[in-house]
């Protein structure tokens, strides 16, 4: 059986906030998850540039907290197919508690990453949330509606010192 | 000779010094080269400025009624050593002279800056006609050193063979210059048990008093944080940037995650946004202790939609030998191999290089190492950006 090719770009070791303005109109479903527990779910093999990689799949349960685009109701359960990489690489993965933003393809209660190298905006990682606000900022002047809200939206959610440009109330 | 009735010209503002320009016509009006953004001079916008064309336009009267017009790039023209570009960074553009009436002819030159462009749809790359059409595109050759050396003239001829107007354009060709590196990294992806977010200096990894880990995410480098050649000897630590913060922890899948961030300068030294970037394995990987038996991934690529991305350096799985071990200011080298940074392409090793490294993985943690960026200092930059390395 021929081994497929690696799904969409392969980072390698290179990451950055996911491009908002892509991943938007290719989502179904862009929601703030939280994620209650990962499982194993095989592996599968892909071709990157000539070289055969194992990846594993994992398939993690979460709660959607809040739906930025899409029809899954805040408090619903999804699971999350995700790849882990057998070697060192930059894809997007999941951990048991982690809170983040999703950019994901799916229905019914099972989706996956839209893209394997680059779907999360998480929220409780100061490092990796670095360099989301500039991409917020291109996203919220879209000429796309939809690319225009959900970047609006997500901003809000971000820690105040990062994105939404609000201060914590005082007193 | 029979002077038109109406002589529009056009010059861009280092023109005007120029001899052979001042001594054209009594006719001639001169103006200044209204720009904006980093290539603004000290002219101001006019208020009729019009920015909707590729190229504005502005009506200026000069001596004996006669009227001029300054052109100025509003679009952008960008070169990543023959790849395509996007959106955002396109490598052909059109300009557009304005047409004084109907039926004129229109004649394209590039008068300097041959090299770096070119005129597309003719025989000859630096001269074309378009006929009746007063637009023509460009495409990049060669990037421009942080000047805007370009210019083209349009010539726009009667239907009685007179030359109705001429128009003098400028512009430069960006290029990707320069990486330059915002923060490293010595990051845990912790593992379910622990609580979300937390991180820890370790000994050897220390963090400046009172700051948080997110106090690094807006912070710009100080000017001896962006030294082109800054190695990361490890002789107690990877180095830690004295105004950065700095996390400290371990990963459950790889026993470390270093990230390396970077920006990348385009020939001014202006920060891009919206680019593609990709690594390239120079060398094979060469082993520093034995036995070894850790692995290299493919090299990847990356859109990055903001103005920065990381370099995610990570140990090895469990099982393999050394077993990698978590962030503890370690000295024990264990692999390295060459890398290349590119930008401009998704396809590594194709686009504009911008950094040449050594990426040194550690037990404890990795580094990139003998850095060598921008590259080919004396001749590919510009003054802007050698100043923003110290190299003036």
């Amino acid at each position: 059986m021929p081994v497929e090719s690696y799904p969409g770009n392969y980072p390698g070791t290179i990451t950055s906030a996911p491009d908002v303005v892509r991943l938007a109109p290719a989502s179904n479903l862009v929601c703030r998850a939280r994620v209650k527990g990962i499982d194993a779910d095989g592996d599968v093999v892909y071709t990157v540039r000539g070289q055969a990689l194992t990846f594993h799949r994992k398939l993690a349960s979460a709660r959607v907290e809040r739906t930025y685009s899409g029809t899954v109701e805040a408090g619903s359960p999804i699971r999350i197919e995700f790849l882990e990489p057998d070697v060192s690489a930059a894809l997007t993965t999941l951990r048991e508690g982690e809170d983040a933003v999703l950019f994901l393809i799916g229905s019914d209660d099972r989706y996956r990453l839209t893209d394997f190298g680059s779907s999360k905006i998480p929220l409780d990682d100061p490092a990796a949330l670095a360099s989301i606000r500039p991409v917020l900022t291109v996203a919220a002047s879209s000429g796309d509606v939809l690319v225009q809200n959900v970047a609006r939206a997500i901003a809000t959610d971000l820690p105040p010192e990062l994105g939404n440009g609000r201060r914590p109330a005082h007193g | 000779m029979r002077l038109p009735r109406r002589f529009v010209v056009a010059f861009a503002r280092h023109a005007v010094t120029r001899p052979g320009y001042v001594a054209a016509s009594a006719h001639t009006a001169f103006a200044s080269l209204p720009q904006r953004g980093r290539h603004a001079p000290s002219v101001p916008v006019g208020p009729h400025m019009n920015w909707g064309h590729d190229f504005a336009q502005v009506p200026v009267h000069g001596r004996g009624g006669t009227a001029a017009r300054t052109g100025g790039p509003r679009s952008e023209l960008w070169y990543f050593n023959g790849e395509p570009g996007n959106g955002a960074h396109p490598t052909r553009t059109t300009v557009t002279t304005p047409a004084t009436r109907g039926g004129t002819t229109f004649r394209w030159d590039v008068i300097d800056g041959a090299r770096q462009v070119e005129l597309v749809g003719g025989g000859s790359s630096s001269s074309l006609s378009t006929g009746w059409r007063n637009q023509v595109q460009l495409r990049s050759r060669q990037g421009s050193s942080g000047e805007d050396e370009v210019r083209i003239r349009a010539t726009e001829t009667g239907v009685d063979g007179h030359v109705m107007a001429s128009s003098v354009y400028q512009l430069g060709v960006r290029t990707p210059a320069a990486v330059h590196r915002i923060g490293e990294t010595t990051a845990q992806v912790l593992g379910a048990r622990l609580s979300s977010g937390a991180a820890f200096p370790p000994r050897g990894f220390p963090v400046e008093s009172g700051m948080a880990v997110s106090d690094s995410d807006f912070m710009l480098p100080r000017a001896d944080e962006t030294g082109a050649e800054r190695t990361e000897e490890p002789t107690a630590a990877p180095k830690s940037l004295s105004s950065l913060a700095t996390t400290h922890s371990a990963s459950s899948s790889w026993g470390y995650e270093t990230r390396v961030t970077y920006q990348v300068l385009d020939d001014k030294g202006a920060v891009m946004t919206g680019y593609d970037v990709n690594e390239c394995w120079s060398t094979g990987v060469v082993n520093d202790t034995r036995p070894c038996d850790w692995r290299r991934g493919p090299a990847g690529s990356f859109h990055v939609a903001g103005d920065r991305f990381d370099d995610l350096i990570g140990g090895e799985s469990p099982g393999h030998i050394p077993a990698p071990t978590a962030p503890s200011g370690g000295t024990t080298r264990v692999q390295h191999w060459g890398q290349q940074w590119y930008v401009g392409s998704l396809t590594p090793g194709r686009g504009t290089l911008v950094q040449t490294n050594t990426l040194q993985k550690y037990r404890d943690h990795g580094a990139h190492e003998s850095v060598t960026s921008p590259l080919g200092l004396g001749s590919r930059i510009g003054t802007g950006l050698r100043r923003f390395f110290g190299l003036d």
